[in-house]
């Protein structure tokens, strides 16, 4: 049954990421290769905080938030006025920037050892322990999350964002200002993402570089992009076949199977077949021309 | 002295980057697509040297040979089969740059699967050095050096004498034009995608021998490269080569002042503020060749 949580959990954990991605890919056209970063961002946040400056849970999960979101209006502000091309390789850049920072600057971040031994959040006398607690808090922080997305992409804010992916300049003519609605949505998934990451440190109660790194950004828009874009039904379904996919190693025994690789194999594979004969996802709607 | 020797070591990383670079934005400029599989395509040259020269125990010159050939059908595949059909169906840019990914992602991981995660050497022992002074040489700088000072001549001759060179000219400076022109421009494509390919095979062929072979030694090098092209400038041959050669003297550079653990923000750093306040990069647009 703790293995059930657990995946559940992870799945959650996908959800909420996949979502605050789509925002950006999805709904703005604006294709982010730093969200892993904002994810990893949170979640050092969260540990630095609780850890040691011994911090209480809530004010170190909304720092992480607001770190995450100001950490992305800014990036936000000096790169989102680059074109397409140009924005996609500041990004990378961001994204490897940050994980060298996280692994250097060892008196802040312990380096390649990670920080562990964060605490478990407690409400009231309550402390929210392993299991269903933990699944129903998350579950609930995600819910959140999928919320203020629904929320915040639904009229009059869609069609601004539909006119931007679509053409810019069209955009910029009916009055839109582009590069400020563009840095206010970077702002949003990069609070989503720092939200996403405190929660991830919280749940395993250890973190280190590994789970922020480009292989986590490439399985991020593999599910966005298998679920579908656009779509929080698609956002849903992304993150649970990739989660479940590899459990199906365990039944034909782990051990002689190199998992990681056939992993990261199909996930390419996967993303090339679906441009090429299935653009909109497994659950995504049909595109207009 | 250790300036000196360090920007020895720079020029000739950083040769090694410009002909990477010059094969990938041969492909960006003529094509417009960013193709991050470029970096699988290396690698994939590293792999056919490695079983050609260590497994099957053929003449280097040859394994060399075989490389630089299969590493061209190899990306001309890639826009055969791939590419080209998303282009056709008018596919988004976003379709081409997840599709590149895919590939990266996809023959990265068929290599480790394949070859192991470990470095396969293609020789035993360090390379033969040679000192002058109090610096030291290795073979690698001077075959880098040899190879650069003949490549770059060629191919500058081969884009500015021959037909096909001026028609790839004419395809990155205005596509529409091109095919008012009468130009072939499927075709053209597949020679383009061969032509940068088969110059990433000369590029790991050097590598390889120096460093082995890794499936993610694509990855990173790619990234390199893409920094060097956005240093240098975009849409001009000339400007990418230069970008390569500043970048890999920057990143040999910075080894005098900084720990080699702050290289990758070096370069990076390099990135972001190339992209903030000069997107043009150094050389500008010495071509009037802007995107619309």
């Amino acid at each position: 049954m703790d293995y059930a949580y657990h995946l559940l959990v992870v799945i959650l954990l996908y959800v909420a990421l996949t979502i605050s991605l789509d925002l950006l890919i999805g709904h703005t056209g604006i294709l982010s290769f730093g969200h892993a970063a904002f994810y990893g961002i949170g979640a050092y946040t969260t540990a630095i905080l609780t850890v040691s400056a011994g911090w209480h849970w809530l004010p170190a999960m909304i720092a992480a938030t607001l770190m995450g979101a100001l950490v992305a209006a800014l990036i936000g502000i000096l790169t989102l006025r680059l074109g397409g091309d140009y924005f996609i390789l500041a990004l990378f850049g961001f994204q490897l920037i940050v994980i060298t920072v996280i692994l250097n600057w060892e008196s802040l971040t312990n380096g390649p050892f990670g920080i562990r031994g964060i605490p478990r959040p407690s409400i009231g006398p309550y402390e929210v322990q392993s299991g269903l607690g933990v699944l129903l808090f998350i579950a609930a922080v995600t819910a959140l999350i999928v919320l203020v997305h629904w929320r915040f992409v639904s009229a009059p804010m869609k069609s601004k964002l539909h006119a931007i992916r679509h053409d810019e300049t069209v955009a910029m003519a009916l009055g839109i200002d582009v590069v400020r609605t563009k840095v206010v949505v970077f702002a949003l998934a990069g609070g989503f993402a720092g939200l996403t990451g405190s929660l991830v440190a919280f749940y395993l109660r250890f973190i280190d570089v590994n789970s922020f790194t480009l292989s986590t950004m490439i399985l991020l828009w593999a599910m966005v992009f298998i679920g579908g874009t656009r779509s929080i039904l698609g956002a849903i379904v992304g993150p649970v076949i990739l989660v479940l996919f590899p459990e199906i190693f365990r039944f034909v025994g782990e051990q002689r199977w190199d998992v990681p690789n056939i992993q990261q194999a199909l996930y390419g594979l996967l993303l090339v077949l679906l441009m090429l004969f299935r653009p909109e996802g497994v659950a995504g709607k049909r595109r207009h021309a | 002295m250790l300036f000196v020797q360090l920007l020895i070591n720079g020029l000739a990383a950083g040769a090694l980057y410009a002909l990477m670079a010059v094969g990938f934005a041969m492909i960006y400029n003529g094509t417009r697509i960013l193709h991050l599989a470029h970096g699988a395509v290396f690698t994939f040259g590293g792999y056919v040297l490695y079983v050609l020269a260590v497994k099957l125990g053929l003449h280097v010159a040859l394994a060399v040979l075989g490389a630089v050939i299969l590493t061209a059908v190899l990306g001309a595949l890639m826009e055969i089969l791939v590419y080209r059909p998303l282009r056709k169906r008018e596919g988004s840019l976003e379709a081409l740059i997840i599709a590149s990914l895919g590939l990266l992602t996809f023959f990265q991981a068929l290599f480790a699967l394949t070859f192991g995660t470990d470095t396969r050497n293609m020789r035993e022992g360090p390379l033969p050095t040679y000192e002058v002074g109090e610096l030291i040489v290795t073979a690698l700088h001077v075959l880098v050096g040899i190879v650069a000072l003949v490549i770059f001549p060629l191919l500058q001759l081969f884009l500015t004498r021959t037909r096909y060179g001026r028609a790839i000219r004419a395809l990155a400076d205005n596509p529409r034009l091109a095919v008012v022109l009468g130009i072939d421009t499927d075709r053209l494509y597949v020679l383009i995608f061969a032509l940068g390919s088969g110059l990433s095979g000369i590029a790991v062929s050097l590598i390889a021998f120096d460093q082995g072979v890794r499936p993610e030694m694509g990855f990173s090098i790619m990234l390199f490269i893409l920094v060097a092209v956005i240093v240098g400038g975009v849409g001009y041959l000339p400007s990418a080569a230069a970008g390569g050669l500043v970048l890999g003297v920057l990143q040999h550079l910075s080894l005098w002042q900084l720990s080699s653990r702050w290289q990758d923000v070096v370069v990076f750093g390099a990135l972001v503020i190339f992209l903030v306040f000069r997107p043009q990069g150094i050389f500008g647009h010495m071509l009037s060749v802007r995107r619309a």
